[in-house]
């Protein structure tokens, strides 16, 4: 019964722990938020995007799509692997970035990939985390 | 995550029981997993078909009755939650010994991290045959002393508190956590378990 109760303070205290960053990154991004909407239709929208690794990833390329993807629940390394592997199945992928940091995914595609807001999407739900917002940029 | 809802988790943790790595990997993974404390070493195959479930064999040799035996075993992944900034899972798992339906074991565990913080718990019973059963539990905390990129080593300094029927009071040990890649080790040592370790390898 002291177990049972202790799961659930558990279940709770996670929970609360998890949207109080829920409710700071909302405050803290209310503009990658209205994006999801948008991402949701398959436009672009606005991402922040690290120009200094884009440039590094991309550096020697051309006619390439670059897809830079939010992602929740990314939290650690491992999370991120299967992340990995789904992706480089596209034999469409060139290359792909993990950060980490700010929970963002760069997928560097050749530039006859017509890229999906939805496939992207359904790969990362199906490996359990959640996509928040993309952009996409051509090189 | 405020300091207040740390410490809450804290406490929640010290007035109960913690966990381990990740029991369920992505789709069409595979995990080799092997364990050893003062009570068993275990070797621990799975594949996961999906993030929400994991199927595999482990083989245990159990110190405690000094026996040798396997387990069909499965986890499921019953929550999980994920923000920017952390993510929470639970699990169930359940597993039939190769003695026979007399032999099983069942559990849940749970864990709630962020790049900087872990927390865990875990609790599983073992029934044989009705008569001699084991109830483990344990807690585990832990946090990144730096915050390392993808595919860097990352570590973890932990404490792990477990209790299992074969011991008399919980018994808490430091415990250390590397992964790098798809390779995890992590071990801790304490006067009843000894040397407590693991590792894991994805591919």
């Amino acid at each position: 019964m002291k177990s049972i109760v202790l799961i659930l303070a558990f279940f709770s205290v996670t929970a609360a722990a998890n949207n109080c960053h829920t409710e700071a990154n909302a405050d803290h991004n209310h503009a990658h938020d209205h994006a999801q909407s948008n991402a949701g239709s398959g436009k672009s929208v606005n991402i922040e995007i690290d120009e200094d690794k884009l440039n590094k990833m991309t550096a020697g390329l051309s006619n390439v799509k670059v897809a830079v993807v939010g992602v929740k629940g990314m939290v650690c390394d491992f999370c991120a692997r299967g992340l990995e592997k789904a992706f480089k199945k596209d034999k469409l992928v060139v290359d792909l970035d993990v950060d980490l940091e700010k929970g963002r995914l760069m997928i560097v595609y050749i530039a006859e990939k017509n890229i999906d807001y939805n496939e992207i999407s359904d790969t990362i739900i199906s490996n359990g985390q959640e996509p928040i917002t993309m952009q996409v940029r051509e090189i | 995550m405020g300091i207040v809802n740390f410490l809450i988790i804290l406490m929640t943790f010290f007035l109960s029981n913690v966990a381990h790595g990740r029991p369920v990997s992505y789709p069409g993974g595979h995990t080799v997993m092997s364990k050893s404390n003062a009570f068993y070493n275990s070797l621990y195959y799975h594949y996961s078909p999906t993030f929400k479930h994991s199927v595999g064999i482990e083989s245990v040799i159990d110190k405690r009755i000094n026996k040798k035996y396997a387990y069909a075993r499965s986890t499921f992944l019953i929550n999980r939650m994920n923000t920017k900034s952390s993510q929470r899972n639970f699990y169930a798992q359940g597993g039939i010994s190769s003695n026979g339906f007399g032999h099983y074991f069942y559990g849940i565990h749970g864990d709630w991290e962020t790049r900087r913080l872990f927390s865990g718990f875990g609790l599983k019973k073992t029934v044989v045959d009705d008569f001699q059963n084991d109830f483990e539990r344990f807690v585990l905390l832990g946090i990144a002393p730096y915050l390392g990129g993808y595919g860097d080593l990352h570590s973890w300094l932990m404490v792990k508190s477990m209790r299992n029927s074969a011991m008399d009071n919980w018994e808490t040990y430091p415990w250390l956590r590397f992964f790098k890649g798809n390779v995890l080790v992590e071990a801790g040592y304490g006067q009843d378990t000894k040397w407590d370790a693991h590792f894991m390898y994805r591919f």
